[in-house]
């Protein structure tokens, strides 16, 4: 009622890599604005809601997946992929070994969920604990553009979640790219409304099934 | 007797190489150190024994090597080795009594005096003359005799002890089977309580059996038996696994490069417990080693996170005593959940995971009706752009979400509660999952969601409820929603309706557990099982969205099956009015029910076949509705809920049908109340319309100045609003209507007031 012609979205984003790389704080420092050493070990998933104010016209909620980074539950996360339109792959600055696990993650994540398009949706790199980067392995800043495009990311950002570094400018740069990919994946099917929900009634019992 | 002898016949050979007054020492020292051997002795024996110098010698000889005595030691070296031997033996006796150290002071002061003399012993003594011999001898049978007496005395009180132990046990005992008898569990007259787990096999399920109802008196089993029982049971669990050999293996210093990669991973979850207090390098430090030592002990599963809380969470019982802590950690994951729970596909976790689901359609009809509509809405909005110009139509069908309690009873489940519950609720728990069986994790997991049901069921998107959720928990956590005590309640009360004879079989968690765990299917999708066919309950649309009513699905058997209920149910009803007597805190529990059972079924398991009644006996509803109403309001401070569901007793006194109210909770402005009544007739009239519940929304003031409002029914969603200048102030209520025995009650829940009302009305 409130606002005429106000536009609400909602939009799925996972935040994958592997365990301890600070997936968690980052979600933490992001919805709440605080950050603390001592978190729990994400067990399975977990869930957040952060609610941007995009623009005048635009509210943009987004549902954040904090997915579990230890492999054994890939299994059971695997379902909450599904219909995301973006995600943050993470990795710490101080373990050259969670920056390899990097490229699993991304084919990982093209392998499971795919824009309606076909496309892969949209994956931001955060190297975080930058805060931490005098004994980190990132000699050369520079080689990370080139490997983003070499591996398919939309961009990446140092980060860090304890000082409240760079978290807040790669969010943006993912939902900026999601409107973008929304804007084009919306556009070309404007009708069919009546024949949609006939569909989804049609459909309903099928979607289940990949549990 | 032939080492004794031989042992005398050493010694005085030794003493004739030496002088005879060697020889006499000789032989004090062995006497010296019998008396030292027999302060040993009330650790291990019962009677208590003189110290004689041939017993002695006997041990002596025992103790030492018997290869000694028959090489040709000379005599000097026997008797060196006799003694360091005595010398050695010292400390470790004291060491070895530390409960009687305080009493033998005077002993031990003895002791230091017969060192002495002893360690100036062999050269010293060889040039003593026999007068001074004959002095030290003299001393040291004094000192032993004070010894032995004090020995003897101190076994008395032992044994006088040990049956005023026995005594206790004997008293605990009575206690537990007259608690069990009153409760019918099954085998009350033959539990017998001891503190430490009996030998004999069929003293072990007396055993068992009375730590079990200890473990569900109100305050359960006193913290500082804990670590015995679960030790215990532990190690009893385990029986099969040589732990001597294993142990040494398990924690041993020396690290494989596997050990190394896991090593890594454990580190990483040291510092991620979520437990307070666990923070110094030492603490984490065993915690590591307790962790590895599980990967090496089970390889097949390694490390699975979570298993950092659950041996933090151990450790913390145990008082950080690694051995017990990996056995404990051995005995939950390996001997008391399912097989393959944390192992690498998980799929026994994935299959309770399901059994839930089921449990939930049984135990909270509603509110699993209720996740699963927002779970099918949330499949179709998710990536869905809507705005008030565009109305949400361009929405993705292929949209999945999986079922709603996934992604917490996942966290549940794996680290057993110890991240969701409070640390006192928890330890509970896991009584009862020892005592027990892993059945209790999936009735907690329901209690959980029972407690939150009220606050679940306002939730309107999936997104809501998983916010609703996470705050939810947290405020379960801090014990902040009930205490631990209420919670068991809860939880044993959830387990106790299995036992109730009820025409829709309560479902049985090893059927379902097994159906599962090779067949899982998302939530929605499930077969019916045979055991536990469920109607769902039509929900309360909410009043955000335009939700609409679904049709009452009854169908002719289930009616028939409904009109044998009540008696059944009254059944059950004695036992729940038993729970109210019992527990500590009247009022306390009252709210505990409220929340549980949502106040309007009173037991939870009972909902399911009640619905079904209760839809049925609906039709003689509106002849009582109609009727011109007296209204009367009955205002407890601690209202006994059962009572609203007995007959009334002023019922046949009373010509005119009546609503009574009862508020569940303290404190009470009693005339709202009334006001609330006197939109009543409207509400029932609206009920009556549906012949269904709804959801109401009332504004603050409403409550507050008891203004007469009727409300205004909004659309389709059969709501009741008000408008008000201050809209954050909107309480929802929630109201439902319940037949039982001819009795009509209504509910009002008001969340955010922590209170439920229930107006009952009879004819």
């Amino acid at each position: 009622m409130a606002a005429q012609g106000k536009k609400e979205h909602l939009y799925k984003i996972l935040v994958i890599g592997d365990l301890g790389t600070g997936k968690t704080s980052i979600i933490k420092r992001y919805v709440h604005q605080f950050f603390s050493p001592h978190y729990r070990a994400t067990i399975g998933v977990d869930f957040a809601l952060k609610v941007l104010n995009w623009d005048n016209s635009t509210t943009i909620r987004l549902q954040l997946w904090d997915i579990a980074g230890q492999e054994r539950f890939g299994n059971m996360t695997r379902v909450y992929y599904k219909e995301a339109v973006g995600a943050f792959v993470v990795f710490d600055v101080t373990r050259l070994s969670t920056f390899e696990a990097v490229q699993m993650w991304k084919a990982d994540l093209d392998n499971k969920v795919l824009l309606p398009n076909g496309k892969a949706i949209p994956a931001v790199l955060l190297a975080n604990k930058c805060d931490l980067a005098s004994e980190g392995f990132l000699g050369n800043i520079n080689q990370l553009d080139d490997y983003c495009r070499e591996k398919g990311f939309h961009a990446w950002f140092e980060t860090s979640a304890k000082e409240n570094i760079g978290i807040e400018e790669a969010a943006r740069s993912l939902v900026a790219k999601i409107l973008e990919n929304d804007e084009t994946i919306d556009h070309p099917q404007p009708d069919g409304d009546g024949i949609r929900v006939g569909e989804e009634d049609g459909r309903a019992p099928k979607k289940t099934k990949c549990c | 007797m032939a080492d004794k002898k031989t042992s005398q016949a050493k010694l005085s050979s030794c003493g004739s190489s030496m002088s005879d007054s060697g020889a006499s020492a000789a032989s004090e020292e062995g006497e010296e150190g019998g008396g030292r051997e027999n302060e040993k002795d009330p650790d291990k024996e019962t009677a208590a024994r003189c110290p004689k110098l041939d017993l002695v010698l006997r041990k002596k000889s025992g103790g030492l090597s018997v290869s000694s005595l028959d090489s040709s030691a000379s005599a000097e070296s026997l008797l060196e080795e006799l003694l360091c031997d005595i010398r050695r033996s010292r400390p470790a006796s004291l060491a070895s009594t530390p409960t009687f150290l305080s009493c033998s002071e005077r002993g031990s002061d003895c002791e230091t005096d017969c060192v002495r003399d002893c360690g100036r012993s062999e050269a010293e003594l060889k040039g003593m003359g026999i007068g001074q011999l004959r002095t030290v001898l003299e001393n040291l049978e004094h000192e032993t005799d004070t010894v032995s007496r004090l020995l003897v005395r101190l076994l008395h009180v032992r044994d006088k002890r040990a049956g005023r132990l026995v005594a206790q046990y004997g008293k605990l005992t009575l206690v537990l089977r007259h608690f069990a008898r009153r409760n019918s569990f099954p085998g009350h007259k033959e539990l017998q309580f001891t503190l430490h787990r009996p030998e004999s096999p069929d003293q072990h399920s007396q055993w068992l059996a009375a730590w079990t109802v200890l473990s569900q008196l109100p305050r359960g089993i006193p913290k500082h038996w804990r670590k015995t029982l679960w030790s215990s049971l532990a190690e009893y669990g385990t029986r099969g696994v040589n732990w001597t050999v294993q142990l040494q293996n398990l924690f041993s210093e020396f690290s494989t490069p596997e050990d190394e990669k896991l090593g890594t991973q454990i580190v990483k979850d040291l510092h991620r417990t979520g437990t307070t207090g666990f923070s110094s390098e030492e603490e984490h430090g065993v915690l590591k080693r307790v962790l590895l030592a599980y990967a090496r002990y089970n390889k097949k599963t390694g490390y699975c996170q979570g298993f950092n809380i659950l041996a933090a969470f151990i450790l913390k019982v145990v008082e950080f005593d690694e051995a017990m802590a990996l056995m404990i950690l051995v005995y939950v994951v390996d001997h008391t959940l399912p097989e393959n729970y944390f192992s690498h596909t998980l799929y026994a976790l994935s299959g309770d995971m399901a059994v839930f689901r089921h449990l939930l359609k049984f135990y909270l009809p509603e509110l699993a009706l209720h996740m699963e509509t927002l779970q099918k809405e949330a499949s179709g909005t998710i990536r869905k752009s809507y705005s008030s110009e565009n109305p949400p139509d361009r929405q993705s069908v292929h949209a999945y979400e999986p079922p709603l309690a996934d992604v917490f009873s996942m966290q549940w489940f794996l680290t057993i509660f110890a991240s969701v519950l409070p640390r006192k609720a928890c330890r509970r728990v896991w009584d009862a999952i020892f005592l027990e069986g892993s059945e209790y994790v999936l009735y907690t997991a329901v209690a959980i969601l029972a407690v939150m049901e009220r606050d679940l069921l306002l939730t309107s998107t999936a997104a809501d409820f998983y916010m609703a959720m996470s705050k939810l928990s947290e405020q379960l956590r801090k014990a902040h929603i009930m205490s631990s005590a209420e919670f068991l309640q809860v939880v044993y009360a959830i387990k106790r309706t299995t036992s109730f004879d009820s025409d829709e079989p309560v479902p049985v968690v090893s059927d379902l557990r097994e159906k599962f765990t090779y067949n899982i299917y998302p939530c929605g999708l499930q077969p019916e099982l045979g055991g536990a066919r469920k109607e769902p309950r039509p929900m309360a649309p909410l009043p955000s969205r335009g939700g609409s009513f679904t049709a009452e699905s009854s169908c002719d058997e289930s009616r028939k099956r409904s009109m044998k209920l009540p008696e059944r149910r009254k059944n059950g009803h004695d036992k729940k009015m038993w729970d109210v007597r019992e527990t500590p805190s009247k009022a306390s529990l009252q709210k505990t029910l409220c929340v549980g059972g949502e106040g309007d079924d009173y037991s939870t398991a009972m909902s399911g076949p009640l619905h079904q009644q209760l839809r049925h006996l609906g039709k003689h509803y509106s002849s009582i509705a109609q009727q011109p109403t007296h209204i009367h309001c009955d205002m407890h401070l601690t209202p006994p809920i059962a009572r609203a569901f007995c007959p009334q007793q002023q019922k046949d006194r009373s010509p005119v049908p009546y609503y009574t109210a009862y508020a569940a909770d303290v404190p009470l402005k009693v005339i709202q109340q009334s006001r609330v009544l006197s939109g009543f007739d409207q509400m029932v009239k609206l009920h009556e319309q549906r012949k269904e519940q709804f959801m109401i929304s009332f504004t603050e003031p409403y409550l507050q100045t008891g203004e007469t409002g009727e409300g205004g029914g909004s659309g389709t969603n059969a709501a009741l609003t008000r408008s008000c200048s201050n809209q954050s102030n909107v309480h929802k209520i929630i109201f439902r209507f319940h037949v039982f025995q001819h009795e009509f009650y209504l509910i009002f829940t008001l969340p955010l007031h922590r209170r439920c009302l229930i107006f009952s009305c009879s004819k």
